[in-house]
């Protein structure tokens, strides 16, 4: 066989070149943990999505309907919903997590407080990216007094604790409104992906294929559009993910400290923080959405994390060096 | 364990830790009987301890203005009058205090005279006897140090000039030895239990400055004494050998501060302390009454509240009666005793059960909501209207408001719910700029006496551009002239009599709508006794002893000694 023929063999023979996206699925695919969370998060996402179904058709109940004076059957005993000393009942029959203080279903609002914990914390998501990468995209490319505005700026933001902006925009915002939060978890996340962002962009600005394309003609525009911004899918991916878990933690907080969501509208912050006085006698109302954040957070974290591994592979192992 | 596998069974592990918080009780294990009376005859001697949340706002009886605060400052200065040592509206009954009797009131109630007791005498080591200028002083000194106190005194004559910087001295305050006469502007039926508030208490000229700075602790006309004031941390009060009324029967008190709710619960439980001066949380009141063992440590008292919804009569759709009238009978008073955890009784008048000449209305005993939608009807709103409902974030209101809420959406009326901290709101709603048209707010009474209620909260002429209290901007010419007309009326039965018809026009008018009247909850340890709310104090100290067959019963004992 000649060298030519054995060339022609061996590339007939080799198996197709396996795409970027499969490539990072199987590595993803093979941390249990991270596939683990981001089964729960599709559910939890699938679920969040169906609730005012369920809550209606499944549980038979509302999210939002109090029973201060109803009487259920529980052990062929009737039984107040909410007792006159005001403590409602416990995980029954008719109430499955049991029922918040003032007779509503802890479970129906669960769902419900996952509806605006994962819409809140999304689009503050989404809004920080945007805000994030174009300061990053400007202050990386640009460099100069773009950079030196952008970057002091954001050193300026990252000086004042996050909480403690949080709530003082939430003051000057006038709490309450959804998409006030929204605006809030936005505005005090977006300095971390600008940071993350400019630092990518002043690496890949002087990578050859951007040379060649300044030599090629390509504007700016056409630079940033189609040359940078698919190379820092990565760190975008990794962030939007990292930052839901935080965003969740911090709508929870601010809703908890009572300038977040208000209510009626539950959201697993201001559910915690309505029954938290009652955690000795009615443990039920804080205890499940609770629980909620908890996995919520740390599915994010184990999708963040495992998304990370899979994106830049070697780097948990040059990290473990 | 890999590291994220740690991280993992941490957090759940914390849930579960979490979930199994709580739900731990203590059972009362005691030798002697339980309540406050009960435990034999009282006997001097012993320490009691006291925790609370706060801090003491101040120990100068011209600035005190603390619901908690009061017991010390009380406990420590005494004025011209008092009030008997009796729970509920008995206690009302005014005694001397340091004069010698109840004033002689002349010039058709504008001139009081008092006469100081001659065995009145200033703790050591001040030590000397008491003369009338000492109270001339001190009502001075209220004008120059900016004491909360101030506006209760504006009747006398002279107070507009020291008001306005004009003049330092009250003209119609006279001090002649032990000699008192005050004389005021306009009769003032309820100045004698403004004379009964600590802000008139005497104060030495020598000791105290006249103006705001270091208030000496060595200052005191009353049953106890100061003997040490930490800020953030504690006050000690020892029993004041020099007072010359009736004795308190403990030696020492001990006020610790910076202690939650429910630690202090934990403590009292424990016998770590004998009382506390909070509201007992409403998660804790619930079992506690339910534990026969701690439901006789309960102090249940009526606060002297009521708590309302207002609606601003100047705003439509609430310029008419009838929408006014329609939700009064929307709302369910009943859930609002429960959203309180059953510390409430239900109010169907504004004057609150205890207050001297509440008599119980009763008013719209709803719901009745078809009676509320005809009424919607009539106004012109047969399909309701949208409006806002304000309210402050204090429990349990957002509760009740949220409940209020769904019960005004059965007659059609949207209303969106607007939360505030308390500060903010209550600064807001009394704004009359901001123009509120509908929110809730509670109003506790200074003293015990109607105008407290329908001159502050319901007097068109007191209507101000800011700290507003007539919140539902309520001016009606009737009410007003009935309201000043039992202002001035002298003769106890007819001022009763006249109460009584406003609370019942004003329930016609319906500028509010009485929800609840709230009650008081605290909780003293088994071992103390002679603990009740007195209406005008949460406590008076000097009623208070360790119940002579109880452990620590022997002066300066007890179960857990302040570190």
């Amino acid at each position: 066989m000649s060298v030519a023929e054995a060339t022609a063999e061996a590339f007939t023979a080799a198996e197709p070149e396996p795409s970027l996206g499969r490539d990072v699925w199987r590595r993803f695919a093979r941390d249990r943990w991270a596939l683990a969370g981001l089964v729960f998060l599709v559910l939890l996402g699938l679920i969040a999505l169906a609730a005012p179904w369920i809550v209606t058709r499944v549980l038979n109940q509302s999210a939002f309907r109090q029973h201060m004076m109803d009487r259920i059957a529980v052990g062929g005993r009737s039984i107040d919903v909410v007792t006159d000393d005001g403590l409602p009942v416990g995980p029954n029959h008719r109430f499955l997590l049991g029922a918040d203080l003032i007779g509503r279903d802890v479970l129906s609002r669960m769902l419900y407080g996952a509806r605006v914990s994962l819409l809140v914390s999304g689009l503050g998501t989404l809004l920080a990216l945007a805000a994030g990468l174009l300061g990053g995209l400007l202050a990386g490319y640009y460099r100069g007094v773009v950079d030196t505005i952008v970057s002091r700026f954001v050193d300026a933001m990252m000086a004042v604790p996050i909480l403690l902006l949080a709530i003082a925009l939430a003051s000057v915002l006038r709490q309450g409104s959804v998409w006030i939060v929204v605006l809030i978890l936005g505005l005090v996340n977006w300095t971390y992906l600008a940071r993350i962002i400019r630092a990518e962009v002043l690496s890949l600005r002087e990578r050859d294929f951007v040379e060649a394309a300044r030599a090629l003609g390509a504007r700016d525009g056409a630079i940033l559009a189609r040359h940078l911004l698919p190379n820092l899918a990565g760190p975008l991916i990794v962030f939007a993910t990292l930052s839901m878990a935080g965003n969740i933690l911090l709508e929870s907080a601010l809703s908890f400290l009572g300038v977040g969501i208000q209510p009626p509208t539950p959201s697993w912050g201001n559910m915690i923080q309505e029954g938290m006085g009652f955690y000795n006698v009615a443990w039920w109302i804080t205890l499940f959405p609770g629980l909620a954040i908890l996995l919520t957070v740390v599915s994010f974290n184990l999708v963040g994390d495992g998304l990370r591994d899979a994106l830049t592979p070697g780097a948990s192992e040059r990290g473990a060096r | 364990m890999s590291g994220r596998t740690a991280r993992v069974c941490t957090a759940l592990a914390l849930g579960v830790v979490l979930a199994a918080a709580g739900c731990t009780g203590h059972r009362l294990a005691h030798a002697y009987p339980l309540g406050s009376q009960s435990g034999g005859p009282p006997r001097p001697g012993g320490r009691a301890v006291f925790v609370r949340e706060g801090d003491q706002d101040y120990i100068d009886p011209a600035l005190s203005y603390e619901l908690y605060s009061s017991p010390v400052v009380m406990g420590v200065n005494r004025m011209l009058l008092d009030y008997v040592n009796e729970p509920g509206v008995a206690g009302t009954r005014r005694v001397p205090g340091l004069a010698t009797s109840l004033p002689t009131i002349t010039d058709d109630g504008t001139l009081y005279a008092f006469r100081v007791r001659p065995d009145a005498r200033f703790a050591q080591p001040i030590g000397r006897h008491i003369v009338a200028a000492d109270f001339k002083y001190a009502l001075e000194r209220l004008f120059r140090v900016g004491s909360p106190g101030v506006d209760f005194f504006r009747h006398i004559v002279g107070a507009a000039n020291v008001l306005a910087g004009r003049d330092t001295a009250l003209a119609g305050v006279i001090a002649r030895g032990d000699s008192l006469y005050i004389r005021l502007e306009r009769p003032d039926p309820v100045f004698l239990s403004v004379l009964s508030m600590t802000f008139a208490a005497p104060l030495p000229r020598e000791a105290v400055p006249a103006v705001s700075g270091a208030f000496p602790t060595t200052i005191a006309s009353g049953p106890f004494r100061i003997a040490e004031f930490s800020p953030r941390q504690r006050v000690v009060l020892v029993k004041n050998p020099d007072y010359c009324g009736s004795p308190a029967w403990l030696d020492t008190v001990e006020v610790r501060f910076g202690v939650t709710t429910s630690n202090g619960v934990a403590m009292i439980r424990r016998g770590a302390a004998d009382g506390g001066l909070f509201e007992v949380p409403a998660a804790e009141y619930g079992r506690l009454r339910n534990d026969p063992s701690w439901r006789p440590q309960l102090d249940v008292a009526d606060g002297l509240n009521t708590t309302f919804i207002f609606m601003n009569v100047r705003m439509k759709p609430f310029s008419d009666v009838r929408v006014r009238q329609a939700v009064a009978w929307a709302v369910d008073r009943r859930i609002a005793v429960k959203t309180y955890s059953g510390k409430a009784s239900i109010a169907g008048e504004v004057l609150p059960p205890s207050m001297p000449g509440s008599l119980q209305l009763g008013r719209y005993p709803g719901p009745d909501l078809a009676r509320a939608r005809r009424l919607l009807a009539e106004a012109g709103y047969p399909h309701g209207f949208s409006t806002m409902l304000y309210a402050g974030t204090e429990e349990p209101w957002p509760r009740l408001v949220t409940v209020i809420q769904q019960e005004l959406a059965e007659i059609g009326i949207r209303a969106t719910l607007d939360f505030s901290e308390f500060s903010t709101y209550f600064a807001m709603i009394g704004d009359t700029t901001r123009h509120v048209p509908f929110g809730m707010f509670g109003w506790y009474a200074d003293y015990p006496d109607p105008s407290n209620f329908f001159d502050t909260l319901l007097n068109g002429h007191r209507i101000t551009a800011i700290h507003n209290n007539n919140n539902s901007m309520f001016d009606d010419a009737t009410v007003n002239a009935m309201i000043e007309r039992a202002m001035v009326t002298r003769d106890d039965s007819s001022r009763v009599r006249l109460w009584q018809d406003v609370d019942r026009s004003v329930m016609d008018e319906v500028p509010m709508v009485p929800m609840v009247h709230a009650l008081e909850s605290r909780l003293y340890a088994p071992r103390l006794g002679g603990w009740y709310r007195h209406l005008t104090c949460v406590l008076k100290l000097e009623s208070l002893y360790i119940k002579s067959d109880a452990p620590g019963a022997v002066a300066g004992s007890h179960a857990e000694q302040p570190r």
